[in-house]
């Protein structure tokens, strides 16, 4: 009988130690617990992240961006957002941006042209906003479910909000072929 | 779980106070975990640092006052030529008054900013005077615009807001020195 009881201890430890230990395997990974907070958003509508506001007025795509004289292609397709950011209380600037395709691929704005809009360099002053349009290259494939990604630390966005905002684009064969020109950023004061 | 114990007593009987013991340490053991946390978030954000009556913050080795705190209208590009604003925009000058080391080494660094009554900060150099000519303010002599005579200094700072914003404070913050506090000269 005493011999019984023991193995029903050993048993129960056993058993509590095995539920231990689903359990942490069925929590979601550190870098999930730890990933940004979304504030999703549509074309048109301001989205409020907790230091930027941030709203994409106009999207397309093009086979190639006019920069100046040069003419910049791709194998993929350029996504062009036109934006309107501001600082929501405290000096602010926007030092990641890209896009998240339908399978979860993320593509970060082209370093083929600077980007000062959302590279961080772009200090912005609360009630202040600017506009300006950003490129992203993506694989044609990808074009026609991105969503757009913009935070305020380029190197880690765990912890803290970021703008998701969802960009219409249907089919990235229809993109057009004739090079599109980039907006540059400009105070909206 | 044993049978009655000598007294007749079962499981639950025996380990009632225990079980009710149990709920006022749950309650003490979430709160202490709270506080902690909250202790740690508090510890993040700096404590303002107020100056004395005569309007004199004597932090960080240094003693510092608020000389001018107004409108900028009389701004100029680095040609000497007048900056036009935008109509929605006002520009504001800040001026310090710095006692400090009489060697310039030994003054700290300053960051400056202004912040509204609203609560908003405002930074300085902003973007939208970037073609203005103005010394850097950072409390240091070398960008005084009077002689530093006698340890003696002045430093200034240009800031933007919307129009219409009326700033309730200076914030001086010594990040060299002391990171968890700032001076805050509350507009009179």
């Amino acid at each position: 009988m005493k011999l019984l009881r023991r193995l029903g201890y050993a048993a129960f430890v056993l058993a509590a130690l095995a539920a231990g230990q689903a359990i942490q395997s069925a929590e979601p990974n550190f870098n999930h617990n730890l990933r940004p907070f979304p504030v999703a958003g549509e074309v048109g509508t301001e989205v409020a992240a907790r230091t930027f506001t941030a709203q994409v007025q106009l999207v397309r795509c093009a086979a190639a961006l006019r920069i100046g004289d040069t003419i910049l292609d791709t194998q993929g397709v350029w996504i062009v957002a036109k934006l309107r950011v501001g600082a929501r209380f405290k000096p602010t600037s926007i030092a990641y941006a890209a896009a998240r395709d339908g399978a979860g691929r993320v593509y970060q704005t082209t370093d083929r042209v600077t980007l000062n809009l959302v590279t961080g360099g772009h200090v912005m002053q609360p009630g202040l906003p600017y506009e300006g349009e950003i490129a992203i290259e993506v694989p044609t494939a990808a074009a026609g479910s991105l969503t757009l990604l913009l935070a305020d630390n380029s190197i880690d966005q765990r912890m803290d909000s970021m703008a998701e905002i969802r960009l219409p684009i249907s089919d990235g064969a229809a993109c057009s072929a004739e090079p599109t020109t980039l907006l540059a950023p400009k105070a909206l004061s | 779980m044993r049978g009655p114990d000598s007294l007749g007593r079962g499981w639950w009987r025996r380990n009632v106070w225990g079980l009710i013991a149990l709920l006022p340490a749950l309650a003490l053991m979430l709160a202490a975990a709270g506080y902690s946390d909250l202790e740690f978030w508090q510890r993040g954000r700096p404590a303002a640092v107020l100056p004395a009556t005569d309007g004199v913050a004597d932090f960080a080795g240094v003693r510092v006052r608020v000389a001018e705190l107004a409108p900028a209208t009389d701004l100029k590009r680095s040609g000497g030529r007048p900056l036009a604003l935008p109509e929605n925009v006002t520009a504001w000058r800040v001026v310090l008054d710095v006692e400090g080391p009489a060697d310039p080494e030994q003054v700290p660094y300053c960051e400056i900013s202004v912040e509204d009554t609203a609560g908003n900060l405002y930074g300085d150099q902003p973007l939208e005077l970037s073609l203005v000519s103005a010394p850097l303010g950072n409390c240091k002599p070398d960008n005084s615009p009077v002689p530093a005579a006698s340890g003696r200094h002045q430093t200034v700072a240009l800031f933007v807001t919307p129009r219409g914003v009326d700033i309730a404070a200076v914030r001086v913050s010594f990040g060299t020195v002391d990171q968890t506090r700032y001076v805050r000269f509350d507009r009179s």
